[in-house]
Protein backbone atom coordinates (compact mmCIF):
# COMPACT_ATOMS: atom_id res chain seq x y z
CA UNK A 1 0.00 0.00 0.00
CA UNK A 2 2.72 2.32 -0.29
CA UNK A 3 2.79 2.68 -3.68
CA UNK A 4 0.73 5.66 -4.75
CA UNK A 5 0.40 4.71 -8.02
CA UNK A 6 -0.80 0.97 -6.70
CA UNK A 7 -3.34 2.54 -5.02
CA UNK A 8 -4.99 4.60 -6.99
CA UNK A 9 -5.37 1.47 -9.38
CA UNK A 10 -6.62 -0.27 -7.11
CA UNK A 11 -9.27 2.64 -6.04
CA UNK A 12 -10.13 2.81 -9.98
CA UNK A 13 -10.84 -0.78 -10.25
CA UNK A 14 -12.77 -0.75 -7.08
CA UNK A 15 -14.87 2.40 -8.38
CA UNK A 16 -15.09 0.29 -12.12
CA UNK A 17 -16.67 -2.95 -9.77
CA UNK A 18 -18.75 -1.09 -7.67
CA UNK A 19 -21.98 -2.34 -9.22
CA UNK A 20 -20.95 -5.98 -9.80
CA UNK A 21 -19.73 -5.92 -6.12
CA UNK A 22 -22.88 -4.64 -4.68
CA UNK A 23 -25.06 -6.95 -7.13
CA UNK A 24 -23.20 -9.81 -5.82
CA UNK A 25 -21.55 -10.79 -9.58
CA UNK A 26 -18.39 -10.61 -8.82
CA UNK A 27 -15.65 -13.41 -8.39
CA UNK A 28 -15.38 -15.01 -5.01
CA UNK A 29 -11.40 -14.11 -5.94
CA UNK A 30 -12.64 -10.18 -7.11
CA UNK A 31 -14.66 -9.97 -4.26
CA UNK A 32 -12.13 -10.65 -1.75
CA UNK A 33 -9.65 -8.42 -3.90
CA UNK A 34 -12.18 -5.37 -3.56
CA UNK A 35 -12.79 -6.44 0.21
CA UNK A 36 -9.26 -6.25 1.28
CA UNK A 37 -8.83 -3.03 -0.45
CA UNK A 38 -11.96 -1.20 1.17
CA UNK A 39 -10.27 -2.44 4.88
CA UNK A 40 -7.36 0.14 3.63
CA UNK A 41 -8.87 2.80 1.87
CA UNK A 42 -11.25 5.51 3.60
CA UNK A 43 -12.33 7.02 0.04
CA UNK A 44 -13.45 3.92 -1.29
CA UNK A 45 -15.15 2.77 1.58
CA UNK A 46 -17.37 5.81 2.14
CA UNK A 47 -18.20 5.68 -1.70
CA UNK A 48 -19.41 2.04 -1.30
CA UNK A 49 -21.36 2.67 1.79
CA UNK A 50 -23.29 5.46 0.13
CA UNK A 51 -24.16 3.26 -3.08
CA UNK A 52 -25.16 0.37 -0.83
CA UNK A 53 -27.21 2.73 1.59
CA UNK A 54 -28.98 4.08 -1.75
CA UNK A 55 -29.62 0.79 -2.44
CA UNK A 56 -31.68 -0.09 0.30
CA UNK A 57 -33.55 3.09 0.57
CA UNK A 58 -34.70 2.61 -3.06
CA UNK A 59 -36.08 -1.09 -2.39
CA UNK A 60 -37.40 0.01 1.05
CA UNK A 61 -39.13 2.68 -0.13
CA UNK A 62 -40.57 0.97 -3.44
CA UNK A 63 -42.27 -1.44 -1.21
CA UNK A 64 -46.28 -1.96 -1.49
CA UNK A 65 -48.23 -3.58 0.03
CA UNK A 66 -50.98 -5.33 -2.08
CA UNK A 67 -54.97 -5.08 -1.19
CA UNK A 68 -56.47 -7.20 0.67
CA UNK A 69 -59.65 -6.85 -2.01
CA UNK A 70 -57.22 -7.68 -4.72
CA UNK A 71 -56.03 -10.67 -2.96
CA UNK A 72 -59.56 -12.24 -1.96
CA UNK A 73 -60.32 -11.15 -5.82
CA UNK A 74 -57.84 -13.21 -7.29
CA UNK A 75 -57.86 -16.29 -4.54
CA UNK A 76 -61.45 -16.53 -5.77
CA UNK A 77 -60.61 -16.54 -9.55
CA UNK A 78 -58.04 -19.35 -8.81
CA UNK A 79 -60.94 -21.13 -6.94
CA UNK A 80 -63.19 -20.78 -10.38
CA UNK A 81 -60.41 -21.39 -12.88
CA UNK B 1 -57.35 -29.70 -6.72
CA UNK B 2 -54.12 -30.62 -4.78
CA UNK B 3 -51.93 -28.54 -7.71
CA UNK B 4 -54.54 -25.48 -7.00
CA UNK B 5 -53.94 -25.86 -3.22
CA UNK B 6 -49.54 -26.31 -4.09
CA UNK B 7 -50.37 -22.92 -6.43
CA UNK B 8 -51.69 -20.73 -4.08
CA UNK B 9 -49.67 -21.78 -1.15
CA UNK B 10 -46.27 -21.35 -2.73
CA UNK B 11 -47.29 -17.96 -4.94
CA UNK B 12 -49.44 -15.66 -2.62
CA UNK B 13 -46.49 -14.44 -0.68
CA UNK B 14 -44.55 -13.36 -3.88
CA UNK B 15 -48.26 -10.78 -4.47
CA UNK B 16 -46.52 -7.40 -2.85
CA UNK B 17 -43.68 -7.70 -4.81
CA UNK B 18 -45.49 -8.48 -8.31
CA UNK B 19 -47.90 -5.93 -6.83
CA UNK B 20 -44.91 -3.12 -6.41
CA UNK B 21 -43.68 -4.21 -9.90
CA UNK B 22 -47.23 -3.69 -11.86
CA UNK B 23 -47.37 -0.39 -9.82
CA UNK B 24 -44.06 0.85 -11.43
CA UNK B 25 -44.70 -0.49 -14.70
CA UNK B 26 -48.29 0.70 -15.28
CA UNK B 27 -47.79 3.76 -12.81
CA UNK B 28 -52.11 3.00 -12.35
CA UNK B 29 -53.37 1.28 -9.42
CA UNK B 30 -56.26 0.00 -11.25
CA UNK B 31 -53.95 -1.40 -14.33
CA UNK B 32 -51.21 -2.83 -11.80
CA UNK B 33 -54.29 -4.99 -10.26
CA UNK B 34 -55.45 -6.16 -13.57
CA UNK B 35 -51.80 -6.80 -14.36
CA UNK B 36 -51.70 -8.81 -11.39
CA UNK B 37 -54.51 -10.93 -11.91
CA UNK B 38 -53.61 -11.47 -15.13
CA UNK B 39 -50.12 -12.60 -14.32
CA UNK B 40 -51.54 -14.91 -11.41
CA UNK B 41 -54.51 -16.92 -13.95
CA UNK B 42 -51.68 -17.04 -16.19
CA UNK B 43 -49.49 -18.77 -13.84
CA UNK B 44 -51.48 -20.83 -12.48
CA UNK B 45 -52.80 -22.21 -15.97
CA UNK B 46 -49.30 -22.58 -16.39
CA UNK B 47 -47.82 -23.99 -13.25
CA UNK B 48 -47.08 -27.75 -14.80
CA UNK B 49 -44.69 -25.92 -16.76
CA UNK B 50 -42.89 -24.29 -13.50
CA UNK B 51 -40.32 -26.61 -12.25
CA UNK B 52 -40.22 -26.97 -8.56
CA UNK B 53 -37.10 -25.66 -6.69
CA UNK B 54 -36.38 -22.96 -9.16
CA UNK B 55 -37.02 -19.88 -8.37
CA UNK B 56 -40.67 -18.96 -8.33
CA UNK B 57 -40.52 -15.59 -7.74
CA UNK B 58 -38.45 -14.80 -10.98
CA UNK B 59 -41.15 -16.94 -12.72
CA UNK B 60 -43.58 -14.74 -11.62
CA UNK B 61 -41.81 -12.14 -12.39
CA UNK B 62 -41.56 -13.08 -15.77
CA UNK B 63 -45.10 -13.62 -17.09
CA UNK B 64 -45.99 -10.46 -15.26
CA UNK B 65 -43.73 -8.67 -17.37
CA UNK B 66 -44.27 -10.64 -20.62
CA UNK B 67 -48.01 -9.77 -19.88
CA UNK B 68 -47.33 -6.31 -19.17
CA UNK B 69 -45.24 -5.48 -22.41
CA UNK B 70 -47.94 -7.88 -24.52
CA UNK B 71 -50.93 -5.47 -23.00
CA UNK B 72 -49.79 -2.58 -22.49
CA UNK B 73 -47.07 -1.64 -24.95
CA UNK B 74 -49.14 -2.22 -28.26
CA UNK B 75 -48.57 1.05 -29.21
CA UNK B 76 -45.47 1.69 -29.27
CA UNK B 77 -43.07 1.69 -31.83
CA UNK B 78 -39.74 2.48 -31.27
CA UNK B 79 -37.51 1.59 -28.57
CA UNK B 80 -36.65 4.19 -25.72
CA UNK B 81 -33.02 3.77 -25.12
CA UNK B 82 -33.17 7.40 -27.02
CA UNK B 83 -35.07 8.73 -24.42
CA UNK B 84 -32.83 8.18 -21.71
CA UNK B 85 -30.05 11.32 -21.50
CA UNK B 86 -26.37 10.05 -20.71
CA UNK B 87 -25.57 11.21 -17.65
CA UNK B 88 -22.22 10.87 -15.73
CA UNK B 89 -21.31 7.66 -13.34
CA UNK B 90 -21.98 7.83 -9.97
CA UNK B 91 -24.35 11.16 -10.44
CA UNK B 92 -25.53 10.97 -7.31
CA UNK B 93 -22.64 10.57 -4.72
CA UNK B 94 -20.93 13.24 -6.37
CA UNK B 95 -23.52 16.11 -5.68
CA UNK B 96 -24.26 14.42 -2.06
CA UNK B 97 -21.51 12.28 -1.21
CA UNK B 98 -20.26 13.08 2.35
CA UNK B 99 -22.03 15.76 2.64
CA UNK B 100 -24.30 13.73 5.45
CA UNK B 101 -22.61 14.90 8.49
CA UNK B 102 -21.74 18.65 7.05
CA UNK B 103 -25.49 19.29 6.35
CA UNK B 104 -27.77 17.06 8.02
CA UNK B 105 -28.17 16.43 12.22
CA UNK B 106 -27.54 12.90 11.47
CA UNK B 107 -28.66 9.60 13.29
CA UNK B 108 -28.06 6.52 12.17
CA UNK B 109 -31.95 6.46 11.32
CA UNK B 110 -31.96 10.06 9.62
CA UNK B 111 -29.53 9.92 6.84
CA UNK B 112 -29.37 12.38 4.17
CA UNK B 113 -30.71 9.25 1.84
CA UNK B 114 -33.40 8.88 4.22
CA UNK B 115 -34.79 12.46 3.98
CA UNK B 116 -36.15 11.06 0.14
CA UNK B 117 -40.25 9.94 0.79
CA UNK B 118 -41.09 7.06 -0.41
CA UNK B 119 -43.10 8.99 -3.04
CA UNK B 120 -40.17 10.67 -4.17
CA UNK B 121 -38.08 7.51 -4.99
CA UNK B 122 -41.05 6.05 -6.74
CA UNK B 123 -41.69 8.70 -8.96
CA UNK B 124 -38.11 8.86 -9.73
CA UNK B 125 -37.99 5.40 -10.33
CA UNK B 126 -41.03 5.79 -12.84
CA UNK B 127 -39.42 8.78 -14.51
CA UNK B 128 -37.18 5.80 -16.41
CA UNK B 129 -37.98 4.70 -19.57
CA UNK B 130 -39.47 1.48 -19.71
CA UNK B 131 -36.55 -0.87 -20.68
CA UNK B 132 -34.33 0.90 -18.30
CA UNK B 133 -36.93 0.92 -15.51
CA UNK B 134 -38.02 -2.77 -15.94
CA UNK B 135 -33.92 -3.59 -15.26
CA UNK B 136 -33.29 -1.15 -12.52
CA UNK B 137 -36.43 -2.54 -11.06
CA UNK B 138 -35.99 -6.33 -10.87
CA UNK B 139 -32.15 -5.46 -9.44
CA UNK B 140 -32.55 -2.76 -7.09
CA UNK B 141 -36.00 -3.14 -5.92
CA UNK B 142 -36.21 -6.77 -6.02
CA UNK B 143 -32.45 -7.84 -5.59
CA UNK B 144 -32.84 -10.91 -8.78
CA UNK B 145 -29.18 -11.56 -10.46
CA UNK B 146 -27.86 -10.55 -13.66
CA UNK B 147 -28.78 -14.14 -14.95
CA UNK B 148 -32.11 -13.92 -13.77
CA UNK B 149 -33.10 -11.06 -15.00
CA UNK B 150 -31.91 -11.77 -17.91
CA UNK B 151 -34.59 -14.47 -18.36
CA UNK B 152 -36.92 -12.89 -17.08
CA UNK B 153 -36.65 -10.32 -19.72
CA UNK B 154 -35.34 -12.61 -22.35
CA UNK B 155 -32.73 -10.22 -22.96
CA UNK B 156 -28.39 -11.57 -23.08
CA UNK B 157 -26.84 -10.56 -19.74
CA UNK B 158 -24.50 -7.96 -21.63
CA UNK B 159 -27.61 -6.04 -21.95
CA UNK B 160 -28.96 -5.98 -18.67
CA UNK B 161 -26.13 -4.89 -17.49
CA UNK B 162 -25.88 -1.78 -19.68
CA UNK B 163 -29.19 -1.44 -18.90
CA UNK B 164 -28.97 -1.32 -15.46
CA UNK B 165 -25.60 1.28 -15.54
CA UNK B 166 -27.50 3.66 -17.81
CA UNK B 167 -30.76 3.06 -15.64
CA UNK B 168 -29.23 3.64 -12.28
CA UNK B 169 -27.23 7.22 -13.47
CA UNK B 170 -30.92 7.91 -14.54
CA UNK B 171 -32.34 7.37 -11.50
CA UNK B 172 -29.82 9.10 -9.54
CA UNK B 173 -30.11 12.09 -11.38
CA UNK B 174 -34.03 12.08 -10.67
CA UNK B 175 -33.07 11.64 -7.45
CA UNK B 176 -30.55 15.21 -7.13
CA UNK B 177 -33.47 16.79 -8.65
CA UNK B 178 -36.02 16.10 -5.68
CA UNK B 179 -33.00 16.65 -3.62
CA UNK B 180 -32.36 20.52 -4.94
CA UNK B 181 -36.46 21.05 -5.55
CA UNK B 182 -37.17 20.57 -2.31
CA UNK B 183 -34.13 22.13 -0.45
CA UNK B 184 -32.20 18.99 0.81
CA UNK B 185 -28.88 20.56 -1.08
CA UNK B 186 -27.74 23.49 -3.07
CA UNK B 187 -27.53 23.30 -6.07
CA UNK B 188 -23.35 24.06 -6.57
CA UNK B 189 -22.92 27.06 -9.15
CA UNK B 190 -20.21 25.22 -10.65
CA UNK B 191 -23.06 22.13 -11.16
CA UNK B 192 -23.23 22.30 -14.92
CA UNK B 193 -26.43 20.67 -15.92
CA UNK B 194 -24.53 18.77 -18.85
CA UNK B 195 -24.32 15.04 -19.64
CA UNK B 196 -20.11 15.19 -20.02
CA UNK B 197 -17.94 13.40 -17.99
CA UNK B 198 -16.00 15.69 -15.56
CA UNK B 199 -12.75 16.38 -16.86
CA UNK B 200 -10.72 15.58 -13.45
CA UNK B 201 -11.68 12.25 -13.31
CA UNK B 202 -8.45 9.51 -13.33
Amino acid sequence: MDDPEHEHGTCQEALEELYTFLDGELTVEKREHIRVHLDDCNPCLEHYDFEAELRIVISKKCREAVPQELKDKILRALEEA
Amino acid sequence: MADKERFAELAMEHMDSLYAGALRMTRNPADAEDLVQETYLKAYRGFAGFEEGTNLKAWLFRILTNTYINRYRQQKRRPDETDLADVEDFYLYRRLGGIDEARISKSAEDTLLELFTDDEVKVALESLPETFRMAVLLADVEGFAYKEIAEILDIPIGTVMSRLHRGRKALQKALYEFAVERGLVERPADDVVSTEEPATRG
